[in-house]
């Protein structure tokens, strides 16, 4: 886990706002409801998403707190899942049992129809051979001062890790600028000057 | 456009001026209470991109690249600096991070090393990881202070375009 363990690469977030009375008491159920659930069917295809323990991949059961809670900070990873086919191998023994089929029919070609079962069930086959292709991002939320650090600058994890988070604790997020780094007053300042242009020793407002 | 875009000058600025001000003062700066003095340096790696540009579009990379003339010469083009890899030491902690984009985002973040026990790691990483946030922020309240004032306007700029264009 980098953000024990070498180098970290992380995009920092606040709250929006401030969580409600008691609402710690809540985060057990909360990451539990929206952890990661294996599909039910090994021929599913599409993203899966959901949280898990920061030191197990398989570990979805944050009932004990002790696990994943150092005051003031919650670690917890997001999970992403998705099945990728071979394409080399689908077109491959697509074709071989297109060539079976027109040889046991005695035909020159399989009509289209034919051709789109036998490409499903091939896909059906592999995907039931093919285990996912896995994307861990780890968390780490300071719930004293309200920042979480998102071990991702990927714009698409990002995204799916503020919905996420959303969805999880009601609570909505937005990535700090450094802006948020200085006293408002200082942040008004210079957010008002434009960005100086070193070729003309003069400011591009 | 979102609201990074539209502040995106300030982290350029900065890049720019935490590069020069290393220069300047040969990368010793007092942030006064309670950091004190730090080392800072620029180390393997910088990126400039074009006003038009998401991505970076000249990146430079090893030994001292800083030093180069392409690097001021990028400045001088009129080229905005998009990533910045730095080398800040603090006491005896030395810490190496690279700045990137709008967000100051970091990356590659090398920590000291901890002596904590296994399961209190992360006290260790986190006051690391927020020793640093604080140099950062400190040294942006510094550009902050003198950013939007007259002093800025007369000497700080011309000095700094002086030094890109190699009079200084």
């Amino acid at each position: 886990m980098a953000i024990l363990k070498g180098p970290m690469s992380v995009r920092r977030y606040r709250l929006k706002d401030q969580p409600p009375e008691g609402f710690r008491l809540k985060y057990s159920d909360a990451l539990e409801a929206h952890a990661f659930r294996e599909p039910h069917s090994v021929t599913h295809r599409e993203e899966v998403m959901g949280w898990v323990e920061h030191a197990n991949m398989l570990d979805t059961n944050f009932q004990d707190i002790n696990r994943w809670f150092y005051e003031p900070y919650a670690l917890f990873t997001l999970r992403l899942d998705k099945k990728i086919l071979p394409t080399k191998w689908v077109k491959a023994m697509r074709d071989q049992r297109v060539a079976e089929w027109c040889e046991l029919n005695a035909q020159r070609m399989a009509p289209s129809a034919v051709r789109r079962d036998i490409k499903e069930a091939v896909e059906a086959e592999l995907l039931a051979k093919t285990m996912p292709r896995v994307q861990l991002t780890e968390v780490c939320w300071n719930l004293d001062e309200g920042w979480v650090l998102l071990h991702s600058q990927s714009t698409r994890v990002n995204d799916i890790f503020r919905k996420r988070f959303h969805a999880t604790f009601g609570l909505e997020l937005h990535a700090e600028h450094p802006l948020e780094w200085l006293p408002e007053d200082l942040a008004v300042a210079l957010e008002g000057v434009g960005a100086t242009d070193f070729r003309r020793r003069n400011d591009v407002r | 456009m979102s609201a990074e875009h539209v502040m995106e000058h300030v982290a350029c600025d900065f890049l720019a001026w935490v590069w020069y001000e290393t220069e300047r003062t040969g990368g010793r700066l007092d942030l006064g209470d309670p950091l004190g003095v730090v080392d800072v340096w620029v180390d393997e790696r910088l990126a400039f991109r074009d006003n038009s540009d998401d991505r970076p579009r000249a990146v430079l990379t090893g030994e001292n690249p800083s030093q180069t003339l392409e690097a001021r010469a990028a400045l001088a083009g009129g080229k905005f600096l998009r990533e910045l890899q730095l080398g800040i030491r603090r006491e005896e902690r030395e810490y190496g991070v690279t700045l990137k984009g709008a967000l100051l985002d970091f990356s590659g973040l090398k920590l000291p090393p901890g002596e904590a026990e296994e399961d209190s790691v992360i006290y260790d990483r986190m006051f690391f990881y927020e020793e640093l946030h604080a140099i950062l922020s400190s040294l942006l309240k510094r550009l902050a202070v003198f950013r939007p004032t007259a002093a800025w306007e007369e000497s700080e700029s011309e000095a700094m375009s002086a030094w890109i264009s190699g009079a200084s």
